[in-house]
């Protein structure tokens, strides 16, 4: 046990500075553009994975990205508002959101969940192309003006970072914590925990709270990063990508997500000439993974062990 | 008079589970609640604990009418309970389920979560639960395997730990189901010993469903007979064994 925890620190701090000087060692600015997008995606997928330690799979989480996007970019555009107040502001729109939603949402579990959030995210990419004043419709709105600090990839992905960092961060501490047993126990039963006094609606609420609130400040960056943001981005094929994420890299631990983000999403950039092709790859790559290894990447490391 | 029931009644449908019963419990009181399979023993605690509406009459712990409340309302105004198959968590260790049982006391949210981060005073305070927690599992002689898995417990030790998780927050009223089922006598004799004593100790007072009759029997100060839904007989072990009525509802009448 004396003897993992200053190799595991030695290890995390060198791929820290790994991480760091990334984009000083890939100068494409293609790939600075990737490696943003692959902290972003992760972060979501990092939310769907708290949300799935409840037994919970949410096909929405494409559509609190786009809040966060939209929020920001309507802001910067439309009301010149300071980037990082928008930034927050986005977040805490998705989290107000998905409390709203919540409300109704998480009262069905199982396949109705599911369902009930495919429908919500195809609803709410309706809203972002019907209501063209404010969203710009069909179109989307373009030319969103960054601030002068973020006004590269390279720049934005050392905020993508941070924010990767601290949604990890905060999903070890909270599983880490007391928290994490009462997430598992009312996952297992339900009914139990109740008599423990313990909430699990309100366990459910606070965790899809928390979950979209990071969802929606991965998608305030995007915003500044592709600088426009437009409905078809948020389509429920974006939630399937998520998810395909998270099941190939393997729900048993947080690595597994950030893994499957960011060996999937590099595997998509060597697939760009063949894109119509992605859908096919994707469900392939989903179907034999939950044929052949049900555990995700994580699940050869767990075999491995025993 | 720690808890008393009025009319109690539910009815699924046209099914009647338990029908107009009235019932009482008293502090340091030991009643058992008996009847032939289906007679609505495990409703009867479904609805005193919250987690079945009755469809009529009331329920009234220490004064307060609570019908209609909650499972996690009433769990929280000092009922406890156990379930019929399982009382413990399997997927958490055995620590962790009865640092979960002490949620009462100081319950985990994420804010408190992340406040232990930053925090001495609550980080303080979760070391001493687990300390705490520690010094439960001890007294059940649990301690070593604090952290395995509470799902590969043998039958016995499950039911230990279950109960323990029951009792740590000091409940008022326990309501057991069937708890010594599957036990063999000397872990029946070491569990209902317990039960009996932490009443007497902690002025609890206690509601046990079973179908072990020398636990009834050998431990009870008071036994309810349900059949059908409906109390067909009260009084103290040694007279509901004579009772007529009871031997016709578990036995059948002689033709």
């Amino acid at each position: 046990m004396m003897n993992s925890k200053p190799r595991r620190i030695v290890i995390l701090f060198g791929l820290g500075i790994v991480l760091v000087l990334l984009p000083v060692i890939i100068t494409d600015t293609r790939w600075h553009l990737t490696m943003t997008l692959i902290c972003l995606s992760a972060v979501v997928a990092l939310g769907l994975y708290l949300i799935a330690i409840l037994g919970l799979v949410s096909f929405a989480q494409a559509a609190f990205y786009g809040f966060g996007s939209y929020t920001v970019a309507i802001l910067l555009l439309k009301l010149q508002i300071p980037f990082w107040i928008a930034w927050v502001f986005g977040g805490v729109l998705s989290a107000l959101i998905a409390g709203v939603i919540g409300m109704l949402v998480l009262r069905m579990k199982g396949a109705y969940f599911f369902l009930v959030t495919l429908a919500l995210n195809q609803f709410m990419v309706w809203i972002f192309h019907s209501w063209t004043r404010v969203t710009g419709g069909y179109d989307g709105l373009r030319s969103i003006p960054p601030p002068a600090l973020l006004n590269s990839p390279g720049k934005v992905y050392y905020l993508s970072l941070g924010l990767l960092v601290i949604t990890f961060t905060y999903v070890i501490t909270i599983l880490n914590s007391r928290f994490g047993p009462v997430l598992r126990a009312t996952t297992e039963n339900e009914v139990m925990v109740q008599s423990y006094g313990i909430s699990p609606f309100r366990i459910r609420m606070t965790n899809w709270i928390a979950c979209c609130f990071f969802t929606g400040l991965a998608g305030g960056i995007s915003a500044i990063l592709i600088r426009s943001t437009f409905p078809t981005m948020f389509d429920m094929m974006v939630s399937l990508r998520y998810l395909v994420f998270l099941v190939f890299g393997g729900i048993a631990s947080p690595i597994g997500p950030v893994i499957g983000t960011a060996i999937l999403s590099v595997l998509s950039e060597f697939l760009t000439p063949i894109k119509e092709f992605e859908p096919l790859v994707f469900g392939s790559v989903l179907v034999l993974t939950l044929i052949f290894l049900p555990g995700g990447l994580l699940g050869l490391f767990r075999k491995k062990e025993a | 008079m720690l808890l008393k029931t009025e009319y109690l009644s539910k009815s699924f449908g046209g099914l009647s589970a338990v029908r107009d019963l009235d019932l009482t419990v008293s502090k340091r009181e030991i009643v058992g609640l008996i009847g032939p399979n289906g007679a609505g023993k495990t409703t009867v605690l479904n609805l005193i604990s919250g987690f079945l509406r009755p469809t009529k009459g009331k329920i009234v712990f220490e004064g307060q009418d609570i019908t209609g409340l909650q499972g996690q309302k009433i769990a929280s105004k000092g009922i406890a309970r156990t379930f019929q198959i399982k009382n413990t968590f399997s997927n958490l260790s055995v620590l962790e389920n009865i640092v979960l049982a002490l949620n009462l006391t100081t319950s985990a949210s994420i804010r408190r979560a992340l406040a232990s981060i930053v925090m001495h005073r609550v980080k303080q305070e979760e070391k001493a639960m687990i300390s705490r927690a520690m010094s439960i599992l001890s007294d059940i002689r649990l301690e070593e395997l604090a952290n395995t898995k509470a799902g590969v417990l043998p039958l016995a030790q499950e039911k230990f730990l279950g109960l323990m998780m029951a009792v740590v927050e000091k409940p008022k009223l326990l309501l057991l189901d069937e708890p010594v089922a599957g036990m063999n006598r000397e872990e029946m004799v070491r569990f209902m010993t317990f039960v009996v004593e932490y009443a007497q100790d902690m002025n609890m007072g206690v509601l046990l469903v079973e179908h072990t009759m020398a636990a009834i029997m050998n431990y009870c100060t008071r036994v309810v007979v349900l059949n059908y839904g409906e109390q067909i007989a009260c009084g103290t072990p040694k007279e509901i064994r004579s009772n007529p009525n009871v031997q016709k509802a578990y036995l059948g009448e002689r033709i």
